[in-house]
């Protein structure tokens, strides 16, 4: 019982944390433009695997930033190259854009694997050894030392880029357009540049995500839709384009999908995404946070 | 003839700014009245209030004694209230036809058009707005004044017994607005009431027999446009200091 | 209380031709079953099928007062229909398509070759009412689907599971596969659909990729192989394709005809702009859910021929790969045009055996061949597509060689 339930909470937070990355992203791009991005589970998995294919090659710390580095600049190209045109023409071709960036990301990876003779499906080795093992025990729990860095990095990432969109100057654009975006334009702010930045941005927080949680989790190519389904369900549940909405969206979810793992059925825990979407649209589309009216 | 529309304390607020407070008034059935006010003063949340696009605050309002309070906007207009938009919005890629089709299919235009024909019904509204030779063109190539007549066709094909014209005359040239005009008094002589907002005052005054004047969301004048024209508080808020009544 | 209900649905004549529609499948569904089960089975599998799919739908079908009132109403619209289908078959685009119609149809007779039959042409067709239905949400009523797989593969599995596991013959089941998508997209649609936004987008994407984890699992829903051996609907693939051919027709043919309709012009005001079709009185949600439901309906029947086509069918049908084709055809083909979706898919069909052909060929350098992948191939495509040509590629193509044909002709 007692190792259930620490697993629930260990399982639980770990996983929350990473939502909470993936999830802040998404809404910051959605909050900023109103971009739905169906590709921002395609920047995880691109992310992932860059990590995957290179750890072996360059080390750690190398591959880490190359991935990191190499995410980023994937959003950036798709925003100037792709949804920037099409956004004037109608959000439909955005949304079917994305679609089709996510797919072609997730070809890519596919072939990556044939080209540089990989398994499609993997898991990969601890990220921190400590004196020899990896992992400690708590309360009868074997818990990774990757689990400790995982919150550790997330908070500080999530706090940093809080910190970071109430104080700079790019920051105060990006809320300045999420208000109002003609008359952020009027006012001089480049409204592209800034939502540039803020898919970058988005890009970077999901492959830190993948990043860090890729040496605790299968990765595998179909996996960037199972990431972008669940990053729905958490701004769904904190609201669409409220940041701290999606934290508090994370753990939820997370918590909620690990009991029900743990303590009903695990078949059924792979529902709860889709209930809490069905759910949340149906009883509180604007989320537990969400202050914008949806109508 | 009874009391149409009845809107009592009325109150909508956006965050912290209040853009329609403590808004009380009546129509009469069959009657004719304007709504003045500065840009911003907040007849537009009045008309969504009215039509269900905006849910208000406080407030109640009564359409031909049925509470129609925070009610979805087609329900309101299958009971009878249509209204045309500021911005005028049509549907780009159908043609004029089946622009004001849609409103004509609606459960309260199939009571008329059930039966007459959907078509027929549609064309007839078309041959009143003047826009029948044009019915087979999409909505996009149209100039400015054929696009406010054909929502006003698209509110007319709904069937309604009040009508709510959001700035029917804005953007228009003067033969145009004497096109509309002509329209909406055709109209009104077949017994639909009409209540129009405008800040261009002219048209509006010669136009109705009663005016409401609003400003910063409050109601300040309620009379004949004579009379609310040359109210004090109009004049300073509406008007600016000073200046006459053109 | 009944009773103004019931007065109130048959008021609605929309509601009385769904649940007319309704009614015809249920009276084909028991036809079919009293003639291969006889008595026993059918009272048993109708009770089965009554309580557990229709609920308090079923006493209202029974109703023939409904269903004579639509027939009554709508019967006389038959003639004026077959007019102005004669008059555009008389148009370029009608000629253009009954030109088409009769190429396809003429195929068996000039090759018998069954992979090119069964693997290229039926498969294109299947594709066909797919791309169609996902066209016709699309196209005409403005919401997008990104997770159309999970209609066309769960009415797959159904489909499957009543062949093989239920013994029935293949009518019933693709029909009753295809209601079970309508099911599930009520599910999706209603929570979805009352919300204006990319919601539906989000929760048909969402509900794919749950239902693909779902299928995959070993232990339940048929295990991770899925399921095999379901039989084909004629050991003759000449039959077959004929079988599917009629069936495209009568698909296409019904959303063309929903678009082209009353139905189709309120539609089509919710696709241009939600807010003023509301404004017109218009309730945008039934219509949309409408919409779906039709397109989940038509989705299923795909579905259903794609897994006896393939004789199998597993998680990998909800994948996005499948949810991905149908936007890929209609991009190709051209949106709200349903036609666009068969000129789409078979153009994809082609182009796959184009790619193959090549990757056969062994001048390309080693491990080139290796990139020929059709999905990544397609994607870049459909990127392509969307970025630069909105109307669909081969739209324009069509536009401009009616063109020519117009000047050809002095007009």
């Amino acid at each position: 019982m007692l190792t259930d339930i620490m697993q629930v909470l260990v399982l639980g937070s770990v996983e929350g944390a990473v939502y909470m990355l993936i999830a802040v992203g998404y809404s910051l791009v959605y909050g900023t433009g109103g971009i739905m991005n169906l590709a921002h589970g395609a920047f995880y998995l691109i992310a992932g695997y860059m990590l995957y294919w290179y750890l072996g090659t360059l080390g750690l710390f190398t591959s880490v930033v190359l991935a990191l580095i190499i995410v980023t600049l994937i959003g950036g190209i798709s925003y100037l190259a792709l949804i920037k045109p099409l956004e004037k023409k109608s959000q439909l071709s955005v949304v079917m854009v994305t679609f089709a960036i996510a797919f072609f990301i997730e070809q890519i990876v596919k072939l990556g694997c044939s080209i540089l003779g990989f398994e499609k499906e993997s898991t990969l080795p601890n990220l921190i050894e400590i004196k020899g093992t990896v992992s400690f025990e708590l309360f009868g729990t074997i818990i990774p030392y990757d689990y400790v860095f995982i919150l550790i990095i997330s908070f500080l990432i999530v706090s940093l880029i809080t910190l970071f969109i109430s104080k700079s100057k790019l920051g105060t654009s990006i809320r300045a357009i999420s208000q109002d975006r003609e008359a952020a334009t009027l006012m001089g702010i480049n409204a592209d540049r800034v939502l540039m930045f803020t898919v970058m941005i988005s890009a970077f927080l999901a492959g830190v995500a993948a990043v860090i949680y890729v040496p605790s989790y299968p990765i595998a190519p179909w996996q960037g839709w199972v990431i972008l389904t669940n990053s729905f369900a958490v701004v769904i549940l904190g609201g669409m384009g409220s940041l701290p909405g999606s934290v508090l969206g994370a753990f939820i979810l997370s918590y909620a999908s690990h009991f029900t793992r743990v303590f009903i059925d695990p078949a059924i825990s792979t529902l709860v995404p889709m209930f809490v979407i069905v759910v949340m649209l149906a009883l509180r589309p604007q989320g537990i946070l969400g202050k914008k009216e949806i109508d | 003839m009874g009391v149409i529309l009845e809107v009592k304390n009325l109150t909508k607020k956006f965050g912290g700014l209040t853009a329609v407070n403590d808004f009380s008034f009546e129509i009469e059935r069959g009657e004719f009245i304007g709504l003045i006010g500065p840009n911003g003063a907040g007849k537009t949340t009045i008309f969504n209030l009215l039509t269900g696009f905006e849910k208000p605050n406080a407030g109640s309002i009564r359409f031909d004694g049925i509470n129609i309070t925070g009610m979805s906007p087609y329900k309101i207009v299958n009971l009878g209230i249509a209204r045309t938009f500021q911005l005028v919005r049509s549907f780009k890629f159908l043609t004029i036809l089946d622009n004001v089709s849609v409103s004509c299919l609606s459960p309260r235009g199939k009571k008329v058009s059930k039966d007459i024909g959907t078509e027929e019904y549609a064309s007839s509204i078309l041959t009143a707005v003047g826009l029948v030779d044009k019915a087979r063109i999409p909505p996009i190539v149209l100039p400015h004044g054929d696009l406010r007549k054909l929502q006003i066709g698209k509110a007319v094909g709904t069937n309604p017994q009040l009508l709510l014209l959001d700035e029917p005359f804005s953007g228009l040239s003067h033969e145009e607005q004497l096109g509309i005009t002509d329209l909406i008094n055709k109209l009104h002589d077949d017994g639909v009431t009409i209540f129009m907002t405008g800040h261009v005052l002219r048209e509006l005054m010669t136009l109705v027999p009663r005016v409401l004047a609003m400003h910063q969301g409050k109601l300040i004048a309620d009379g004949p446009p004579r009379e609310v024209a040359g109210h004090k508080i109009v004049l300073e808020a509406y008007l600016g200091r000073g200046e006459g009544f053109a | 209380m009944q009773i103004r209900f019931l007065n109130r649905i048959k008021e609605n004549s929309l509601f009385v031709i769904c649940v007319s529609v309704f009614y015809l499948v249920e009276l084909t569904y028991i036809l079919t079953l009293l003639y291969y089960f006889g008595y026993t089975s059918l009272i048993l599998s109708t009770i089965l099928y009554f309580t557990l799919f229709y609920f308090g739908f079923l006493y209202l079908a029974f109703n023939f007062t409904i269903l004579w009132a639509a027939i009554k109403r709508n019967f006389k619209l038959i003639p004026s229909a077959i007019r102005r289908l004669m008059a555009w078959l008389g148009t370029f685009k009608g000629g253009l398509t009954l030109f088409c119609m009769l190429i396809i149809a003429i195929i068996p007779l000039l090759t018998q070759n069954a992979y090119y039959l069964g693997s290229m042409f039926i498969v294109a067709m299947i594709y066909t009412i797919y791309a169609a239905s996902w066209d016709f949400l699309a196209g005409y009523t403005g919401q997008v689907s990104f997770g159309q797989a999970a209609f066309f593969g769960f009415a797959g599995y159904v489909t499957a599971d009543r062949i093989l596991i239920q013994n029935w013959p293949w009518l019933p089941s693709l029909f009753f596969g295809a209601l079970i998508a309508v099911l599930i997209s009520l599910i999706i649609g209603i929570p979805t659909l009352r919300l204006k936004g990319p919601y539906l987008a989000l929760g048909t994407l969402s509900f794919a990729s749950i239902l693909y984890l779902l299928f995959a699992m070993p232990t339940i829903l048929y295990g991770s192989t899925g399921l095999f051996g379901v039989p084909r609907l004629s050991e003759n693939v000449i039959i077959e394709y004929y079988i599917v051919f009629i069936f495209v027709i009568i698909s296409l043919t019904i959303m063309k005809a929903i678009g082209n309709s009353k139905l189709g012009t309120v539609f089509k005001s919710i696709r241009d702009d939600e807010t003023g079709a509301e404004a017109s009185g218009i309730h945008t949600t039934r219509y949309k859910i409408l919409a779906f439901v039709i397109s989940a309906f038509f989705a299923g029947i795909a579905g259903g021929f794609f897994t006896m086509r393939n004789t199998a069918v597993s998680a990998q049908i909800f994948g996005t790969t499948y949810s991905f084709y149908p936007l890929v055809m209609v991009a190709i083909g051209g949106i709200a045009t349903i036609s666009g979706a068969g000129v789409g898919a078979f153009f994809f069909i082609f182009l796959i055996e184009i790619l193959r052909g090549v990757a056969d060929f062994q001048w390309l350098p080693a491990g080139a061949a290796d990139f020929l992948d059709d999905a990544l191939i397609f994607s870049v495509l459909l990127i392509l597509v969307i970025r630069f040509a909105g109307a669909g590629v081969l739209k324009s193509a069509i536009e401009r060689l009616k063109n020519l044909w117009d000047i050809l002709l002095g007009r």
